[in-house]
């Protein structure tokens, strides 16, 4: 049993960036995202039983991190997909690599006016997989994830420009 | 700006605020609305036990006419036996281990249908208990009419409150349920509804 702990405490270390970035998608605050890479990492430990080796662990780990998100639903309106622009949560300021970092910022802000299944496709995307592969992660068709997604990095690319940057 | 230049910042994000514990037991989980629904069921459960424990002293508490046990443990021993597959339906929903690692759309499909599921086993199981109430009420002012021998007279007026007073306490238990079924379950529900829609095909 610990030898399976430690192997899955491993796994973690290594993918220690889906979780960050499926927290930084789906919560506004620090605090809020703690919170749920806790819970993402407690659903992946309760459902590892089920991970065979068929798939990449990646693959099987966007699954169920992302599940756990979507399902990780709060009584918030600034969640909805009914939003105001100008409500934008304000962009963190980086003095390190300011344009690149601000560039990232002003993605993580704008994708908080997506809605859950459009921040889902947008991670996917983001992550290198095809439409095919986006599909099959869903639970929907291959033309389905095509459309939606092209919806949603043009529904994003108007939220970047409504913040007033360039895209 | 444009997607290459954000995915090949995203590639090379930091990720030092991720802090992975030693053990797995250091987790601190419980705040998933899933966990928080399923631990008030927990909770609602054990006093549900406790409230039917409570129903066998029901003739002593109100001292009922000892003749009128035998109808009341016959109804008491009804509602037990039915309250038993429901409690026991509920609590292996409570139990159930979910594994996460279905498509999005199927996992949220399962989760809706196990939650509506459970609400409609509830909402049924309040709706078979009204009778029971309605019974040991019917009882008890039998029983305190018969002692002070006003059974014979009670006619008229006092039947048509008892009934009326009957009628209401249906409608409020009826009304109770709906309202915490609602309460508890009904938003997140609404919620997974709304997530779900937004996966189906766009026309």
């Amino acid at each position: 049993m610990a030898e399976k702990e430690q192997a899955f405490l491993q796994l973690m270390k290594q993918h220690a960036g889906i979780l960050h970035k499926v927290a930084r998608l789906y919560m506004d605050t620090d605090a809020d995202r703690q919170d749920l890479i806790q819970e993402m990492m407690a659903q992946l430990w309760r459902s590892f039983h089920s991970f065979n080796g068929g798939s990449q662990f990646s693959t099987w780990m966007y699954r169920v991190a992302l599940n756990t998100a979507l399902t990780c639903l709060r009584n918030n309106k600034k969640h909805t997909d009914h939003l105001v622009y100008a409500e934008a949560p304000e962009v963190a300021d980086h003095s390190v690599h300011p344009q690149k970092q601000a560039q990232l910022d002003v993605f993580y802000a704008a994708t908080h006016y997506l809605n859950p299944v459009e921040k889902a496709l947008i991670f996917y995307f983001m992550e290198g997989l095809s439409h095919k592969e986006i599909g099959l992660q869903l639970g929907i068709s291959e033309v389905n994830a095509r459309v939606k997604l092209n919806r949603t990095k043009e529904k994003l690319q108007k939220i970047i420009k409504s913040l007033g940057y360039e895209f | 700006m444009n997607f290459d230049n954000l995915k090949s910042e995203w590639d090379k994000e930091s990720t030092e605020n991720v802090q992975i514990p030693d053990a797995i037991e250091k987790l601190q989980t419980a705040k998933h609305p899933l966990a928080q629904l399923k631990a008030t069921m927990k909770k609602e459960l054990q006093m549900q036990v406790v409230s039917l424990a409570l129903f066998i002293f029901f003739p002593f508490i109100l001292q009922m006419e000892s003749s009128l046990y035998l109808i009341y443990y016959l109804g008491f021993m009804l509602i037990t036996v039915i309250s038993v597959y429901y409690l026991v339906a509920f609590s292996k929903f409570y139990k159930t281990v979910d594994s996460f690692d279905l498509a999005t759309k199927d996992q949220l499909l399962e989760i809706y249908f196990d939650l509506r599921l459970n609400m409609e086993r509830y909402r049924s199981w309040a709706f078979l208990l009204t009778p029971f109430l309605m019974f040991t009420i019917g009882l008890f002012s039998y029983s305190h009419l018969l002692r002070a021998g006003k059974w014979d007279n009670f006619t008229g007026l006092p039947v048509v409150l008892l009934f009326v007073i009957g009628f209401a306490s249906m409608i409020f238990m009826i009304a109770a349920t709906n309202w915490w079924l609602k309460y508890y379950y009904g938003k997140y529900v609404d919620q997974l509804k709304a997530v779900i829609d937004s996966l189906k095909e766009d026309n």
